[in-house]
């Protein structure tokens, strides 16, 4: 990712180049998560507890979700001078 | 969210495939998916370098902006780490490294299910899209309560792009800046912090 990051440093702007890119990334992504979806429907584990992994799911991203917004909200109480703006 | 629905898309016909069985062998094998995601790194690392509003924001950079993901991160880690409590039969590290997807779904599922197991990546996938729905339907209710970073907070890596939208609106322009900021830092940190939570891990077991 760092080569690419200073790939990409070089690489500005030339738009037609990073337009590709771009289109190429979103493609990949397309392509690992069908490879994914084609592991992961091929692995009866998965697939006969799809419902406790849903709750297991949506219980770590309630936690994750509520314990930054709480330290968010510290941070902007105190250094963003909350309520005024 | 058409970008959402056309990756969750993919997903589900590729499980519909893997399900009936209706395919080559070797494409249920999980070394190219590796090289595949090496591949998509670099991709990814291309796309952040290559953005004009990286380099810009990064120039006029001050403190108080710096501490917006690192206090994302410090809570997203202490909230997944209460859900292990919650959850008892998966392990701390499992908990921490689908919270620090930060709602990159996409990257972070594919990462863990290469770390460690396809469930534990399909709990990432659902989990870190949890995130992004959540944060899109509940930003004004957020902003009310808890103040305009909430949902930035909220959004994680998702607020450079696909929560850009309902951050800038119920946040205002000015938090615009804050929130691709904060979005770059934890995309690029994803697969970094993935990875030092299982090394770390690794050292207590």
């Amino acid at each position: 990712m760092s080569a690419g990051i200073v790939a990409g440093f070089l690489l500005r702007g030339r738009q037609r180049v990073i337009f590709i890119l771009e289109k190429t990334t979103g493609f990949s992504i397309y392509i690992l998560l069908f490879f994914l979806g084609i592991s992961v429907g091929a692995n009866d584990k998965v697939i006969s507890n799809f419902a406790s992994i849903g709750f297991n799911a949506v219980v770590i991203a309630l936690c994750s979700v509520a314990g930054s917004i709480l330290l968010s909200s510290i941070l902007y109480k105190t250094l963003f001078n909350g309520k005024k703006n | 969210m058409k970008g959402s629905i056309i990756i969750v898309l993919f997903f589900v016909t590729g499980m519909a495939l893997g399900v009936n069985r209706f395919l080559p062998p070797f494409l249920t094998g999980t070394d190219p998916g590796l090289y595949a995601l090496y591949f998509l790194m670099f991709l990814v690392g291309t796309g952040i370098g290559a953005d004009r509003n990286v380099w810009r924001i990064l120039a006029d950079l001050n403190v108080k902006i710096l501490l917006v993901p690192v206090v994302i991160i410090l809570g997203t880690l202490g909230g997944s780490a209460l859900s292990s409590v919650i959850l008892p039969q998966t392990a701390t590290a499992d908990c921490l490294a689908v919270g620090s997807g930060f709602g990159y779904y996409s990257l972070s599922s594919i990462i863990i299910s290469q770390i460690r197991n396809e469930t534990l990546g399909v709990t990432a996938l659902l989990s870190n899209i949890s995130r992004e729905i959540f944060t899109l339907i509940t930003a004004p209710i957020l902003v009310k309560f808890f103040g305009k970073l909430a949902p930035v907070a909220s959004g994680g890596a998702t607020s450079m792009d696909t929560t850009l939208p309902v951050i800038s609106r119920y946040s205002g322009r000015e938090y615009a800046v804050l929130a691709v900021f904060s979005g770059i830092v934890l995309t690029v940190l994803v697969p970094f912090i993935i990875t030092a939570i299982y090394k770390i891990a690794s050292l207590f077991s």
